[in-house]
């Protein structure tokens, strides 16, 4: 049943891994190992792992720790060349669903790129045509079946992409990275569709991700691959990290904890908040002891990790008056030493302002003053592509005042990035004005820093810029941005992060007073973001002015100073970001939404620890 | 969000794309070629009129105008020219003595003739890309090249891919270029550079005159690269759906040509698309009702009647010396062609009145 391709084992019969059959369904691998050619070190070695019929696979570890060569493992016509060994079982056909949803459509109308498979097969058009039927409607799809792909949005392409892989009835699916080029809300569709296929046809998923806010709830278990990664500084623990572990999920965020906690910032938000502030329980353990109290109780609030914002409220309110019972039993017992704890517990709303943001925006009370100060100032701005098109800006007003970073958050089309390209100069306004000062330079980053790119290495891609890029300075930003081992590589072998501090970087040697970026964390692990985080924080410090345009609400929330929201052609509601997001009930961020009415005026991971984890 | 059909004209909406692909084609066909074989004035001047109409009808009168707006200076120099370089002819329209040029009446009618047969099969083909969409085109094709017909449509896809990719390289270099331009500290590092190559000034020149195209040529081999790097996804993309996986394999390929039970297996392909060989299908399905049978009879009819009675009747149409023959057109001739050439435009027709007596009847 399965699909072997043999070719490739005649080609080195020698040096390739056995591939048999399982029962449908599942996947067996015994001690696979894998080497590039021409590499010396392996990128798999020994790996086993098993998945059973129907289970939903969650593969993770960090970027360059092999996990797209496991998955292409997996896929028989993908097999990488190169030297392996071990034992591949895998029983039925397997589909593939690849990161880029734009680069995986090969044809022009969405009904054909669903046929596309069972075309490959020879199926009879009758059949073909009721399969294409079937599976539209199984994703709702059908209004599209007409139109042409490249006029559907990322995510509908990546439903697309899905759906094209499962009319071929794949037993096991393997997906990698399906959601990195998605923007958040996208992201959850897709997952929800994915979940759905394997709840409701029974569909083996494999899927790698590292978007583990959605996964976590839905998977049966994960994989954690351990690198040699670049980034562990001995090399002991680069030899001994090789691997693959398997844990259910609720024993990976235990793990998180303990043996692997650089993986803790890759949790979603509550689960984040309840494992940074497992110290709690620590002290509350002290107080019940002293008290005698039984032991379920803190075991339960212990072990049991909230996944989301509805088990992470559960945890956090059990916790709150374990808390509360806790300092009120220890402050009647022994007033002094539980002062701590119960002090800070009455002290439940904190500053608009904590310092934990990071920023130093004490300095700037008011952030919003008005006009005088500002750097752009736009007046009535209207925009649209086309005549025949609705207005995308409406009559929009805005101010950005200058070395803050400001945030524009918004659904899908709402018209940010356009936004962004009217500031640039990109488009021209129809109508209003957009006030820049005329000595200020202006850089945009794009969407996709491959646009950014335009030669054969890193570094003639710098001095590419013109005669004015000194080595000295390349050398300085590139030690900044943390990308001077990379200088010599292709800019298309840059994993994500990378390449985004790289198109950055390159930016910046232009040396402008205000940046524009847009979606700078789309394709980023939760890594590579707070590291682009943290460089954003760095430039603002320097005095620039930096306009990001996001759907991610956690990170706006961490490195804007204002936020606004963008809809209906206008910029509605533009505010202090801790503010912003209190007002907000919907679009908010997690912790928001997880600690509203139970503490007040948490917006960040770092706001609710200050409060529930006090030094 | 783009809504299913937004994409196409409202010509879509009508009777006739409801017609047969095969019954279309030929229609296009024969109207085509009709108008290529007579140059008789009644015959180019009906096909001009009725696709005009028909273009104005389906496509809209503002995409009429749009087309003649650059047909009528070209066919303005289409006659001009004719009547210029063509010395044919007897009846002298003027002359003009310094350079001993003659304009003569037929050359005048011949470059009239001419110009509008062109612009009736421009016309022409203007409706015909209204209809004749790439999946009808692909529909009459793939059975005959299908690796072609399925290289046009991954072409399709490829190209608003490729504006995509153009616009957003464009647009990052022109961020670039406008900010390292306007930057006040480059004059002062241009010359601590120059300083060290020792050609001040005429380099800096040539560095800011070359400076667009350096970037044009730049942003291609960006574009190249791109696109190159892209393209293996979306081959690899092709190949975990299947494609070519039956030729993945040509042993198995050799031992299933030998199998005799091909057909039975079709149902159960999908499982082991590697254990058989066949040949890439086509989605693509037009019904063949009998309406269509019937507009297939009457275009073959006409289109046949029309072409032969214009060939004989008027074959004694000449331009040169002297313009003759075009009192020749048979009624039948004439006829056989408008109602070929109105063909779409009675279907509406009929269309209408039926409505029309449907909701009086109600």
């Amino acid at each position: 049943m399965a699909t072997i391709r043999t070719d490739k084992v005649e080609e080195s019969p020698t040096h390739m891994a056995s591939r048999t059959q399982c029962s449908i369904g599942e996947v067996h691998v015994r001690s696979l190992s894998f080497s590039y050619p021409e590499s010396e070190v392996p990128t798999l070695s020994s790996l086993s792992f098993q998945a059973a019929a129907g289970d939903f696979i969650l593969l993770c570890g960090q970027t360059g720790s092999g996990k797209t060569t496991l998955l292409r493992h997996l896929v028989p016509a993908l097999t990488p060349h190169g030297q392996s060994s071990g034992q591949l079982e895998i029983g039925g056909s397997v589909g593939f669903v690849q990161q880029d949803p734009d680069n995986q459509i090969v044809t022009d109308i969405v009904f054909h790129e669903l046929a596309f498979a069972l075309e490959s097969q020879g199926l009879a058009t009758q059949i073909i045509r009721r399969k294409v039927a079937e599976i539209a409607s199984y994703f709702g799809l059908e209004y599209l079946l007409e139109a042409k792909t490249h006029s559907l949005s990322g995510g509908q392409k990546q439903i697309l992409n899905l759906a094209a892989t499962l009319v071929a009835e794949p037993d096991i699916l393997v997906l990698d990275e399906p959601t990195s080029e998605l923007d958040p809300i996208a992201a959850q569709n897709f997952l929800r569709h994915l979940a759905r296929v394997n709840r409701e046809l029974g569909t083996t998923v494999l899927c790698c991700e590292h978007r583990l806010e959605e996964v976590l709830e839905m998977c049966d278990k994960v994989l954690l691959m351990k690198s040699r990664s670049s980034s562990s500084k001995d090399a002991a623990s680069r030899a001994k990290g090789l691997g693959i572990q398997s844990y259910t999920p609720k024993d990976f965020v235990e793990s998180c904890r303990t043996e692997n906690q650089n993986f803790a910032l890759y949790l979603p938000e509550p689960t984040r908040i309840a494992l940074a502030s497992a110290e709690i329980s620590a002290k509350i353990d002290r107080y019940a002891t002293q008290e005698a109290k039984p032991e379920t109780n803190k075991e339960q609030a212990c072990r049991d990790w909230p996944l989301d914002v509805r088990s992470g409220r559960r945890w956090l309110k059990s916790t709150y008056s374990l808390l509360a019972q806790a300092s009120s039993n220890a402050s009647e017992s022994e007033a002094t030493t539980a002062k701590a704890p119960a002090v800070k517990l009455k002290a439940t709303t904190i500053p608009n302002y904590p310092e934990s943001s990071g920023r130093q925006s004490k300095g700037n009370p008011s952030v919003i003053s008005k006009s005088n100060l500002s750097i752009i100032t736009i007046r009535d701005l209207c925009f649209r592509y086309d005549k025949a098109e609705p207005f995308i800006l409406k009559y929009l007003n805005a101010e950005f005042s200058p070395g803050q970073t400001h945030g524009i958050v918004g659904g899908n089309a709402a018209g940010k990035s356009t936004l962004l390209g009217l500031i640039a100069g990109i488009y021209k306004p129809q109508l209003g004005k957009i006030r820049k000062d005329k000595n200020l330079r202006l850089a945009a980053l794009p969407q996709n820093p491959k646009a950014s790119f335009v030669c054969d290495t890193l570094a003639e891609d710098f001095y590419s810029l013109g005669a004015s890029t000194s080595p000295e300075e390349v050398l300085q930003i590139a030690q900044d941005m943390d990308i001077v081992h990379l200088l010599d590589q292709h800019p298309y072998d840059l994993s994500g992060g990378e390449a985004q501090k790289a198109a950055l970087a390159k930016v910046l040697l232009t040396k402008p007073d205000i940046l524009l970026l847009d979606e700078p964390t789309k394709g980023l692990d939760a890594y590579a973001k707070q590291e682009v985080g943290h460089i954003f924080d760095r430039l603002a410090a320097q005095g620039k002015t930096l306009i990001i345009v996001t759907h991610d609400l956690p990170f706006a929330a961490r490195h804007t100073q204002t936020c606004s929201l963008l809809a209906n052609g206008e910029l509605i509601a533009q505010d202090q970001t801790h503010n912003f997001f209190l007002n907000n009930s919907f679009y908010t961020t997690p912790t928001n939404r997880m600690t509203r009415n139970i503490i007040d005026g948490c917006v960040t991971v770092n706001d609710a620890l200050e409060v529930l984890n006090p030094k | 969000m783009q809504v299913g059909r937004s994409y196409r004209g409202y010509s879509l909406e009508r009777r006739f794309a409801l017609l047969h692909p095969v019954a279309m084609m030929l229609f296009f066909a024969g109207t085509i070629v009709i108008s290529l074989i007579s140059y008789h004035p009644v015959i180019l001047g009906l096909s001009f009129a009725l696709a005009a109409i028909s273009v104005a009808y389906y496509a809209g009168i503002k995409a009429l105008i749009q087309s003649l707006s650059w047909l009528g200076p070209m066919l303005i120099i289409v006659i001009l020219f004719n009547t210029v370089f063509n010395r044919r002819g007897a009846t002298e329209l003027f002359t003009i003595e310094r350079f001993q040029m003659t304009f003569t009446q037929e050359s005048l009618l011949f470059g009239i003739s001419v110009a509008l047969m062109m612009a009736a099969i421009i016309l022409w083909f203007r409706l015909y890309q209204e209809f004749m969409t790439s999946d009808r085109f692909l529909y009459l094709f793939a059975p005959i090249a299908p690796t072609l017909a399925l290289s046009i449509t991954m072409i399709q896809r490829w190209i608003p891919l490729t504006k995509y990719r153009w616009q957003q390289i464009r647009n990052a270099d022109k961020m670039l270029s406008d900010c390292s331009s306007s930057y006040p500290a480059s004059a002062q590092s241009d010359t601590v550079h120059d300083a060290a190559t020792q050609k001040s000034k005429g380099r800096h020149n040539r560095v800011t005159r070359f400076a667009p195209y350096k970037s044009l040529t730049h942003s291609l081999s960006a574009l190249m690269s791109w696109s190159m790097e892209d393209a293996i996804q979306a081959a690899d993309s092709m190949q975990a759906r299947g494609y070519q996986a039956n030729t993945g394999n040509r042993d198995s390929v050799r031992a299933l040509n030998s199998d005799s039970d091909g057909e039975q297996r079709a149902g159960t392909v999908h499982k082991s698309p590697s254990k058989k060989a066949f040949r890439r299908t086509s989605f693509r399905y037009f019904r063949f009702i009998s309406h269509d049978a019937v507009a297939l009879a009457l275009i073959a009819t006409l289109a046949l009647l029309a072409g032969l009675a214009i060939f004989f009747s008027t074959r004694g149409l000449a331009f040169f010396p002297i313009y003759r023959g075009a009192e020749d057109l048979s009624i039948t001739a004439a006829l056989a062609a408008s109602l070929l050439m109105s063909f779409p435009l009675l279907l509406e027709g009929k269309e209408q009145l039926r409505w029309r007596l449907s909701a009086q009847t109600k």
